[in-house]
């Protein structure tokens, strides 16, 4: 397995929403569930993940509050609002149609 | 779903917060942070770091600590002005396509503005300020039964009235008198004017506790003696058409056909806004 690849411009969103549609996460657990997911192929640098997080939750798609974490360390989890999920729906449908695209070009042109 | 208002109200809390309770907003980020950092260590130690190495690789993996601190409040204050940006274009598309909707709010608005301002320069002048007076709690206006009810009251008393009660030891500590005489035309120099005038009692000023502004103060003895003559301007009067000029002490008026001397000018605060209230006899 080579090096962790970047994060294609524009997607950290959408794995970031996806990411806690499941269940509210803190930060490194998002990052953790990223790379997991991805069989480690994916990595989100801290210095993009939390000024992302930050962003989301002013746009008032995700929404952070203080809780304890199972070890009994304070975290900001962050959980997915309505206004998200919608938002996710939009950015599933629109990263379908980019990848397919470049799908297409790559595999037949 | 949520109603349509509530992202938008989510947004409102959260750059209040951001504004009003910056500490609390950096507070939670270092938590936000250093839980991170510390996560990154515990991995670190797992995978048998030595601890010394494992927090340096952890910070070294995460980075400016700080750098990611600046980037995060960027993030939301940048945001704040976007926001505010893309929501006065969004206002101002609006307006531009209905127009007539557009005026219509305009002037609602307009309305509405206005006619509180309104109501509330009456209620502010009637109920919440006092009178720019020392004891204004203490101050009564005396009426009598004016007709064979008692629903209808008058300011009219004789003069030999006035002075009965005026001497009587109770139950006022001082009464004065006033007679409101109404627009009247006034030469002070050259130039003639219509003004307000009210005629009062020479222990007018003392009895409300109004200081002067300019002169001597009146004294019962201005009227009683017989001298009359002598004039009160207002501040306001003194102003306008004074130039608040010290000099004006003293000058001669005239009211009708009638001389005054201008004895003195109640302080500002005191001051009422009409122009003139000139000092004759009991």
């Amino acid at each position: 397995m080579g090096k962790p690849t970047d994060l294609v411009q524009g997607t950290l969103d959408l794995l970031i929403l996806k990411t806690i549609s499941l269940e509210p996460a803190h930060g490194w657990a998002i990052a953790k569930r990223i790379q997991q997911v991805s069989n480690e192929v994916l990595q989100v640098q801290q210095g993009s993940l939390y000024p992302a997080l930050h962003r989301l939750e002013q746009q008032g798609w995700i929404k952070g509050r203080m809780d304890e974490t199972e070890t009994g360390r304070t975290a900001k989890f962050y959980s997915l609002t309505a206004a998200g999920r919608s938002q996710l729906e939009k950015e599933l449908a629109s990263w379908d149609r980019l990848s397919s695209a470049i799908n297409l070009i790559a595999r037949l042109a | 779903m949520s109603w349509p208002g509530s992202r938008s109200f989510d947004k409102l809390r959260l750059r209040f917060r951001s504004v009003a309770r910056r500490t609390g907003v950096d507070e939670q980020l270092d938590a936000e942070l250093a839980f991170h950092l510390d996560q990154q260590i515990v991995e670190n130690l797992a995978a048998g770091m030595k601890a010394e190495e494992a927090g340096f690789a952890a910070r070294r993996v995460i980075g400016g600590i700080a750098q990611i601190k600046d980037q995060c409040r960027d993030t939301r204050r940048v945001g704040w002005i976007m926001d505010a940006a893309s929501d006065v274009r969004f206002a101002l598309h609006t307006f531009a396509r209905a127009p007539a909707f557009a005026a219509t709010i305009v002037g609602t608005l307009a309305l509405g503005i206005g006619a509180n301002t309104a109501v509330f320069s009456i209620a502010d002048a009637l109920i919440l300020r006092t009178l720019p007076l020392p004891q204004p709690a203490r101050l009564v206006q005396v009426l009598q039964p004016d007709g064979p009810g008692l629903e209808q009251f008058g300011e009219r008393f004789s003069l030999e009235d006035y002075h009965r009660m005026r001497d009587a030891p109770r139950p006022f500590a001082q009464l004065a008198a006033e007679t409101g005489t109404g627009q009247t035309s006034m030469l002070a120099g050259v130039s003639e004017e219509s003004v307000r005038r009210d005629s009062v009692s020479g222990n007018y000023f003392g009895a409300l506790g109004i200081t002067a502004a300019m002169g001597r103060t009146i004294l019962p003895e201005d009227v009683e003696g017989g001298r009359g003559g002598v004039a009160v301007i207002s501040y306001a009067f003194w102003k306008n058409r004074f130039n608040l000029d010290p000099r004006v002490i003293g000058r001669s008026i005239r009211i009708e056909k009638d001389h005054f001397e201008i004895a003195w000018i109640p302080s500002r605060r005191a001051s009422r806004t009409d122009p003139m209230a000139a000092l004759r006899c009991e």
